[in-house]
């Protein structure tokens, strides 16, 4: 009972909040851009925004590894220059939950943008607004609901990431163990009692989380 | 009209895939067949072996390679298996004490053995486990001790040597050997310790570890409860541990158990 | 004052819109899909020309031969949308105060108030577009517009999203909001002809990416140019005719079996021509001595509409709608004779050239 180790919990966690907020920083501008253009070159980007959703985990494990690892171009970059890895670190652990979360924030983002009315954004430019400025003022506003919903599962998709994390984190022990690599290691020494109380840990935070994000959005609506 | 050519593909796919039957699926209807639930690091070894048995016995042998402790929990659970072969010898005490196994089968058939790898054509020299304390070498990828057998062997070899605590820092765990090995061969990890079973000598530098450095990594196997070829099940058993089985398992870099 | 010269390609459709409209309201009347609305958000730089020019009251706003588009915001333009385009997550007042943001605090309020005192609006600062009126929302779209003082207002089908029978109501309410807040140039779109002629001095009839003809309301309604202002203006009877004869006033034109006789009018001298008689404007008679351009009719068939009866007649082989109040000449809904006398005022005749 005493030694519960809540580190798990914890990385998980920033791991999950700091993929949410590079996915938001990232993917609400692409997907904006993606909602306001036609095209072959976008179609093709939308695409591969969501390759990682169709792609099995240890797949794209696998290309990270390949991608960020220490033989290649940027990971030996950040080494040799900075004396920082980027596998086997938080920092891996927080690119892959990114790259499999963000597809979701930008679907449901995207979707949103498309449905807002061109005449608003036309009525806002009529009235001496500028694209930034309508953005904020008429076009965030507007689609909140689709770019909530995305955050959402953009969130719980990170906090539950498993085999890229995994592949890419290398599962150190208080260093890079997230809360579904140690429920998986918990399981695989045959530990059913930690697994059984990571597992309900984990289920009631995403319960309590969904929740919460429904309530929140029934409050806004009634305004 | 591309709507067209999509449909008449996608089509095309799922009549294949659900219309015809498959060969394996007609033969088996006539001939007996035996589901193998086996550790990972047997995949090599025993692909050689379900071939030699089919041969002798005309039957069909069906290979379900995971991780010991996965594969476990799968056969607590009413998995269909008839025969399994895991990489320690505890799972097997641990299923039989809870009655999913014919006591009576449960047999030792291998003893691993592990080993220091570097990637050919790396400049690193290490022989030793000392050698593991290179500054140059940054990180050591293992199995992950918690669960994998072979996994604990490592760790069991370093603290023998008194290196682990200085070597901790270094280690990434892949969840299973092979997954230990990909961090290696993608050059994620300078070095590492993997089985025996698993070398190449065309990929990579092994170093024998001394089996008293570490507890017998003692492999077990048995017969499961629910098999419907018992009969069957049983000769299996017996052909991995007979000469020929032998023969094929120490090719492979297993040392088998003396008579 | 507008002055417009552009062309504009988007796939199949073409648009050629050469025009200028001083201050009062100019109607664009055209089906739907001529370019009327495309023309609007031209001039708003919504859409931009593949050439030509906008200039409003000297300020060039578009250019292709000096390379200039000035971006919609700083057109000062005022458009109110089809269904509005209320910003849904702001207020009555916000929506309002949206184009003034730029002004000082206590400023921008006092011209908000200001506005919705005006507009009639008051009570509903707080409420959400969704709360509103079909009525409502137009004035606070036009409020909106308004506040921002612009130098040409743009109406694009502004009472297309409201119930027909409040719809009058509006109009004259909406004409005389505009009448006494601007005086600028106003633009309406509309493709309905009863509405542009209630509210427009001027009226454009567009299609198919044409200006087709200009003109005060009343010339685009008495002398069509063309056989498609003629049906877009809602003329239901048009003969193909040949010129018989011409006189110094008057021309006999024949169509069919039917010969009559019309005003002369100003076009280039050709046999082929298209007579065009609104259907209000003939008319049933008992005796025929006495009357020019009359003519012995059967009935084929009778539309009963709510004030008024369209009679479709056979007059020597030609097809004539005819349409009556109901008032006014209750004995033909009920006769059942079939056999009737028309007459046909030859100075509401219009005559134009068939269109290529």
């Amino acid at each position: 009972m005493d030694n519960i180790n809540l580190f798990p919990l914890y990385l998980s966690f920033r791991v999950a909040i700091t993929a949410t907020i590079i996915s938001f920083i990232i993917g609400i501008p692409f997907a904006y851009f993606l909602s306001k253009r036609d095209g072959k070159v976008t179609d093709f980007m939308d695409t591969l925004t969501n390759l990682p959703v169709v792609l099995p985990p240890t797949v794209l494990g696998y290309y990270l590894l390949i991608l960020l690892g220490r033989q290649s171009p940027i990971g030996a970059f950040m080494e040799n220059t900075f004396g920082k890895m980027i596998v086997f670190t938080p920092t891996g652990a927080i690119i892959a939950s990114t790259v499999v979360s963000i597809p979701y924030l930008i679907k449901s983002s995207k979707t949103s943008f498309v449905e807002i009315n061109e005449d608003y954004l036309n009525a806002a430019r009529l009235l001496g607004r500028n694209e930034l400025n309508i953005f904020f003022t008429i076009v965030l506003p507007i689609a909140w609901r689709g770019i909530l919903a995305g955050i959402t599962m953009s969130f719980v998709r990170a906090l539950g990431d498993f085999g890229t994390t995994l592949m890419v984190s290398g599962s150190i022990p208080n260093k890079t163990m997230t809360m579904p690599i140690a429920i998986y290691d918990a399981l695989q020494a045959g530990d059913k009692y930690m697994a059984n109380l990571l597992v309900f840990i984990m289920t009631s935070i995403a319960i309590i989380f969904l929740f919460t994000i429904n309530l929140l959005e029934r409050k806004m609506r009634k305004g | 009209m591309n709507k067209n050519i999509f449909l008449t593909i996608l089509m095309t796919i799922v009549i294949t895939f659900t219309a015809c039957n498959f060969p394996t699926g007609t033969i088996s209807s006539q001939k007996a067949t035996l589901t193998i639930a086996a550790a990972s690091d047997l995949t090599n070894a025993f692909s050689e072996i379900g071939e030699a048995f089919e041969k002798k016995h005309d039957c069909i042998i069906t290979f379900s390679f995971g991780s010991t402790g996965m594969l476990a929990e799968q056969i607590a659970n009413g998995a269909p298996f008839d025969v399994f072969a895991a990489a320690n010898e505890i799972v097997i005490y641990e299923l039989d004490t809870k009655g999913h196994i014919k006591s009576e089968t449960k047999q030792l058939y291998a003893l691993g053995r592990i080993g220091i790898v570097t990637l050919k054509g790396s400049h690193l020299e290490v022989f030793t486990l000392e050698d593991l304390l290179n500054p140059e070498i940054v990180k050591i990828s293992i199995a992950n001790p918690y669960h994998a057998p072979y996994g604990l062997a490592a760790k069991q070899a370093l603290i023998t040597a008194g290196l682990w605590e200085r070597l901790e820092s270094k280690m990434v765990y892949g969840k299973n050997i092979s997954e230990a090995l990909t961090f290696i061969t993608t050059k994620n990890a300078e070095a590492g310790i993997i089985a025996l079973s698993l070398k190449d000598d065309s990929l990579m530098n092994f170093n024998l570890i001394n089996e008293s450095m570490h507890e017998p990594l003692r492999q077990s196997m048995a017969v499961i409860n629910s098999t419907k070829e018992e009969e069957l099940a049983r000769k299996f058993v017996e052909f991995v541990n007979s000469k020929e089985g032998k023969e094929i398992m120490s090719k492979y870099g297993f040392v088998t158990p003396e008579e | 004052m507008l002055e417009l010269l552009i062309k504009k390609t988007l796939g199949n459709f073409s648009l050629q819109s050469t025009f200028t409209a001083k201050n009062g309201v100019l109607g664009i009347l055209g089906p739907s899909g001529c370019g009327k609305s495309m023309t609007l958000k031209c001039i708003a730089g919504l859409q931009t020309p593949d050439s030509g020019l906008i200039r409003l009251n000297d300020k060039l706003l578009f250019s292709s031969e000096f390379k200039i588009d000035i971006p919609s915001r700083k057109r000062n333009i005022g458009y109110v949308f089809q269904h509005y385009a209320l910003f849904p997550h702001m207020t009555v007042m916000n929506n309002i105060g949206y184009g003034v943001k730029h002004l000082e605090k206590k400023q921008r309020i006092q011209k908000i108030k200001r506005m919705i005192e005006r507009m009639q609006l008051d009570g509903l600062e707080d409420h959400y577009p969704s709360q509103l009126s079909g009525g409502q929302q137009q004035r606070t779209a036009l409020a909106r517009t308004l506040i921002t003082e612009p130098d040409l207002l743009l109406l694009d089908e502004p009472f297309s999203a409201l119930d027909s029978h409040i719809k009058h109501l509006l109009e004259k309410e909406l004409i005389s909001i505009i009448k006494n807040n601007f005086d600028g140039i106003v633009l309406l779109v509309t493709h309905n002809i009863e509405e542009a002629y209630r509210i427009c001095d001027h009226i454009m009839i567009m299609d198919k990416g044409n200006n087709l003809q200009y003109g005060t309301k009343d010339d685009i309604v008495h002398t069509p140019a063309n056989l498609t202002t003629a049906r877009i203006t809602g003329c239901k009877n048009l003969l193909d005719v040949t010129v018989l004869k011409e006189t110094d006033q008057h021309l006999i034109l024949k169509s069919n079996e039917l010969i009559f006789k019309a005003i002369k009018p100003k076009l280039k001298p050709s046999k082929i021509k298209v007579a065009g008689i609104r259907s209000h404007h003939i008319s049933f008679c008992s005796d025929s001595h006495n009357n020019d351009n009359t003519f012995e009719c059967t009935i084929i068939d009778k539309i009963n509409g709510v004030f008024s009866t369209i009679i479709v007649v056979n007059c020597k082989r030609c097809i004539l709608q005819v349409e009556l109040s109901k008032m006014s000449c209750p004995h033909i809904h009920k006769c059942n004779s079939s056999k009737l006398m028309l007459h046909i005022p030859p100075h509401q005749v219009f005559v134009m050239d068939k269109d290529e």
